[in-house]
């Protein structure tokens, strides 16, 4: 019995990534590149799974009906567990909590060069990139540009919000928050981790994020919208 | 047999991993809107960098307020559209030292009482109107007695076609002149009434804070009819024609805030040691009472979170988790978030929490 039940926590792993693959839903664990891996590995562990059965049944009928198999829990139900949360909980990406608890993931002092600013009026960037830009350039690229961010906001200290983005490199696991300061008129009634897409200018000001005393930037808002989260919410 | 149990078990751990994975990916539901997700901006910093204060709201795109120059040196009486450059009323410099207070408005007119003292420290009271569709201000009257102000949209009230405030006596603090005016000036005329009292929703005036003794009580200015209010001892009370709210007048109690009714009945606690109710008027639209707990002090600006207790609904409902200061009177509520150049208000017209 034992083999048969590691075929099926097999076939129940496989078809758990695959499902994540396919929906999307994967965004909220590991980086969007890293689909094609999961759709290959889940399709691997789904054959390895049903050759497995398969030699585990034939193996059981051909051998006589006698053998239960008694005594200890077998561990792999333990890997039952994850794939349960995954199905029924679905734990949603990383938000304000996490955010609120990890220093932002800029540290001064670089001054690697960087590339002129995309077109557009206002240019849309990442949180990632107009953090980059304005502490490691000084916000000399900013300057004279409309940039759109979008992100989900994280309260700031003073009673101001910050818009944030989680970056990963690789997964959920590795995840940290890219804040960017907001200073000028900002919807009423914003609740941490409501998203809005913030349209503004470069603000000659930071912040050292409590956690860990990295600078964190600001951005002056001229507009704001309350926007939907996003299907892919990490920046990478 | 033992051939088809192996199918059977198969097929049925095959079918439950189907069916798991079948399952549509759980959604969470958006998180409740609350009463604060009808809530609308207001500026904070006016357009020629001015600090801007809301002191009453009109509707959901005017308010009515100070705004601090920049440098501090002026304060101004402006109305401040949800766009655009306030409109002016009246202004002041930092050195004279006066305040603006009592203000309130009708369908076409505002007014408010200009405070000025002079160099001998003795204050000089104007009452002021400007018309709601513009032009400049006008004096309506010198001849304001000594008004007393408690913060509260009834300091000074139009009825009718007049306008009424309270006023004390010199020389006599047992008792309260109530004078009123004629909305676009005329003479003032004084009602001279027993005991120290504020103005409250008109026709009734409530003991005012400075009373001394005896219970609180409510008076009916048109009939006549006196009101002892019952509430417990050790308690100060602060009365609306509806409700009463109390908070203990002693050190030794526990620190709450409760509402009772004029009558003694229908005792609700409110808000415990924390939280400090922040409107001059009790139970605002009848329905709600603003509740302000400080939630941080240590960092430069004190953060609290803004609650509203539903008396209808007999329930706290948060409004802003972290606030930096706030304010309601009549049908608004409104709060601060931030400071400095981050400093945002927001308000809520009351009338439309379901």
């Amino acid at each position: 019995m034992r083999r048969e039940l590691h075929a099926l926590v097999l076939a129940l792993l496989g078809g758990t990534l695959l499902k994540l693959a396919v929906t999307g839903d994967y965004k909220n664990y590991v980086k969007v590149g890293a689909r094609p891996y999961l759709i290959a590995a889940s399709v691997v562990v789904l054959i390895i799974a049903g050759i497995s059965l398969w030699q585990a049944v034939t193996r059981r009928l051909a051998a006589d009906h006698h053998g239960h198999s008694h005594g200890r829990l077998d561990v792999a139900w333990l890997l039952v567990l994850p794939m349960l949360v995954l199905l029924l909980v679905a734990p949603p990406a990383l938000g304000s909590y996490s955010a609120a608890r990890s220093g932002t993931a800029l540290r001064a002092g670089s001054n690697s060069a960087l590339p002129p600013l995309p077109d557009g009026d206002p240019v849309h960037l990442s949180v990632l990139d107009y953090a980059s830009r304005a502490v490691f350039d000084h916000g000399d690229s900013l300057r004279g540009h409309h940039v759109t961010l979008s992100g989900f906001v994280l309260p700031g200290g003073d009673g101001g919000w910050y818009l944030t983005r989680m970056v990963i490199t690789c997964c959920a696991a590795d995840a940290q928050p890219v804040k960017v300061g907001l200073t000028g008129t900002l919807p009423a009634g914003l609740k941490a981790n409501d998203w809005i897409s913030v349209t503004g200018s470069y603000a000659d000001r930071q912040d050292k994020d409590p956690v860990n005393g990295d600078p964190i930037p600001y951005l002056s808002v001229g507009s704001t919208e309350p926007i939907a989260a996003p299907p892919q919410q990490y920046e990478s | 047999m033992g051939r088809l149990r192996t199918w059977l078990g198969v097929g049925t751990a095959l079918a439950v991993i189907g069916l798991l994975l079948a399952l549509p990916t759980p959604r969470r539901p958006a998180a409740a809107a609350g009463p604060a997700a009808g809530a609308f901006p207001i500026p904070a910093i006016l357009p020629d960098g001015a600090t801007y204060t809301p002191t009453l709201i009109l509707d959901r795109t005017t308010s009515f307020g100070v705004a601090t120059s920049s440098g501090g040196q002026r304060t101004d009486l402006v109305v401040v559209p949800a766009t655009g450059p306030p409109r002016v009323l009246q202004s002041q410099s930092a050195t004279e030292g006066g305040s603006f207070d009592g203000l309130g408005y009708t369908a076409d007119q505002f007014y408010w009482m200009h405070t000025l003292s002079d160099s001998a420290g003795q204050a000089h009271v104007t009452l002021w109107t400007a018309r709601r569709t513009g032009g400049p201000a006008r004096q309506l009257s010198a001849d304001i007695g000594a008004p007393v102000f408690y913060g509260s949209q009834y300091d000074v009230q139009p009825v009718g076609d007049r306008l009424y405030w309270a006023a004390a006596e010199a020389g006599h603090p047992d008792r309260t002149e109530v004078r009123s005016i004629p909305r676009d000036g005329g003479t003032v005329t004084v009602q001279v009434v027993s005991g120290a009292w504020a103005m409250s929703r008109w026709p009734w005036l409530v003991s005012a804070p400075s009373a001394t003794g005896g219970p609180t009580r409510l008076h009916n200015l048109t009939t006549g009819q006196l009101v002892t209010v019952q509430a417990p001892p050790n308690k100060q009370v602060t009365c609306s024609p509806t409700w009463c709210r109390l908070i203990p007048d002693n050190a030794a109690q526990a620190t709450e805030t409760d509402l009772i009714r004029p009558d003694g009945s229908d005792l609700r606690l409110i808000g415990d040691a924390s939280a400090a109710a922040i409107a001059s008027d009790v139970a605002l639209v009848d329905r709600f009472e603003v509740l302000m707990s400080i939630v941080n002090s240590t960092g430069r600006v004190v953060i609290s979170k803004v609650t509203l207790y539903d008396i209808a609904r007999r329930r706290s409902v948060l409004i802003a988790p972290a606030a930096t200061n706030a304010g309601a009177r009549g049908d608004f509520l409104w709060w601060s978030t931030g400071d400095n150049e981050t400093l945002a208000w927001h308000g809520l017209d009351l009338r439309t929490v379901p």
